[in-house]
């Protein structure tokens, strides 16, 4: 009796030993089913990014949380739908040519295609538009926004490459600086941007940043038209500089884009995906300028984010100088 | 007899308990860079580092890793809570307008994935750092 006392303690002294692990893994399980339900609610709020930007950057993350209310002000008050029926807004662009090579110092022809591509894109008449599957046509919009070119500066550079990191924008480092930003659209175009083991065709910087910095950076081979674009690297960049997100919202299912006539999905399309291609329970509008898919197959942008846009124009918005 | 009925059951549970052990062992570990018209996936296994890039400069090469190699991820892994990495929160969002890759970190654990939201490439929330330092020092050897 004794013996299977001292048995049924030695064994349970095993079995407190083994508890504490097999707790973990039934933790470990639970947290997987509960994945997908907290990045829902984690993402959802986008407010934590920017609380993450306010501890980085407090003025930054003032200055564009200040630009996200006057978004929503203007969109309810119908400030954007005054401004769509004044007629066309006009965007003049500085384009800065910074090249090493010759082959870099891209044409003025090439320059003039990029402005058809961006005029196309934004007054709805994109050369693919009617490939758009009918469930989204509903929502196409035209964006009324015009632009002209306006300067071509051209600057020989001993740079053979370039960081996303605005150096292009100074010529304190072998740049060009920046011209009235409150009136013109600025886009730097460079030789290439290799950036840790990738490459960057393009970027943007948001409203609410520097004006020094203000403006769109692309390589010369996606600029216009070329062996490997279209031109529409410049019509997403130019998307990011009116304040529009990624369509996925840059998270899983349940990340934001701030536009409600996007579908909700998890990720960026590549190439030229199929309809549907259907992700967190819809199809995804991957013809949508905000996506990742090549150029022939990026062809619409919707009434959500045409508010959106146009409310940095409004009064009181961050470009309203470049629309009165 | 109802005692030894007991004993019983608590062997049951003993080796239940101590065997769920085992299987809380990494298969792999997957990094994942991506912007438009590019993308990197580096696959780490125990014995592999697998390197697959698409766009422009695409290329696909594997390379064998050594036990150490494995070892000193399973250690920097050790420090990571993975069963809450989908939590973790970017520290910068330059990947938001395009001026940074986008990468996203994956864990493999038998049957169950555990992946972060994604990230800014060159910035990863601090808990998983050292990991993804350690996964693309290992990579710098592939070509």
């Amino acid at each position: 009796m004794k013996r299977i006392y001292l048995l049924a303690s030695a064994l349970t002294l095993i079995f407190a030993s083994c508890e504490k692990s097999s707790e973990q893994s039934l933790n470990e399980t639970i947290a997987v089913e509960q994945e997908t339900l907290s990045i829902a609610a984690d993402q959802c709020g986008t407010m934590g990014v920017l609380e993450e930007k306010i501890a980085e950057n407090p003025e930054l993350a003032e200055k564009m949380a200040a630009v996200e209310r006057h978004t929503k002000m203007a969109v309810e008050r119908g400030l954007t739908k005054r401004l769509a029926a004044d007629g066309k807004i006009e965007i003049p662009i500085v384009f800065h040519v910074l090249y090493n090579a010759n082959s870099e110092n891209i044409p003025l022809s090439q320059l003039q295609d990029q402005v058809t591509a961006l005029n196309e894109d934004f007054s709805m008449s994109n050369p693919g538009r009617n490939s758009i599957p009918s469930e989204f046509v509903a929502v196409e919009s035209n964006i009324g926004i015009r632009f002209v070119l306006e300067d071509v500066i051209r600057v020989k550079t001993k740079k053979r490459q370039w960081r996303p990191d605005d150096s292009m924008k100074f010529s304190s480092s072998d740049g060009s600086d920046v011209v009235n930003p409150q009136e013109f659209l600025n886009i730097w175009v460079v030789g290439n941007m290799p950036y840790r083991g990738g490459n960057i065709l393009g970027y943007a910087q948001f409203p609410g940043g520097s004006w020094s910095t203000d403006g769109v950076v692309m390589d010369h081979r996606f600029t216009g038209t070329t062996q490997y674009s279209t031109g529409r690297t410049a019509t997403h960049e130019v998307g990011h500089w009116l304040n529009l997100r990624h369509i996925w919202g840059d998270g899983g299912c349940g990340a934001t884009d701030y536009v409600a006539d996007t579908p909700d999905s998890d990720g960026p399309s590549r190439g030229c995906p199929s309809y549907p291609t259907v992700n967190c329970g819809t199809a995804d509008m991957t013809m949508n300028f905000m996506d990742y898919s090549d150029d022939p197959c990026l062809n619409m942008f919707t009434e959500g984010q045409k508010s959106r846009m146009l409310s940095v124009f409004a009064n009181g918005g961050f470009r309203a100088t470049m629309a009165d | 007899m109802k005692i030894s009925f007991f004993t019983f059951i608590m062997i049951l549970f003993a080796t239940n308990d101590c065997s769920n052990q085992q299987v809380q062992t990494v298969n792999s570990i997957t990094y994942e860079t991506f912007t438009r018209g590019s993308s990197t996936v580096y696959s780490i296994s125990p014995n592999t580092i697998h390197v697959k890039s698409t766009g422009l400069n695409a290329r696909e090469n594997s390379e064998s890793i050594t036990a150490d190699d494995w070892k000193t991820l399973m250690e920097r892994l050790a420090q990571v809570n993975v069963a809450n990495i989908n939590q973790l929160q970017a520290p910068s969002d330059s990947r938001a307008s395009d001026a940074a890759l986008h990468a996203i970190l994956s864990i493999r654990k038998n049957d169950t994935i555990y992946k972060t939201n994604s990230f800014d490439h060159g910035n990863a929330p601090d808990p998983i750092k050292p990991l993804v330092e350690a996964i693309l020092r290992l990579a710098e050897n592939v070509e």
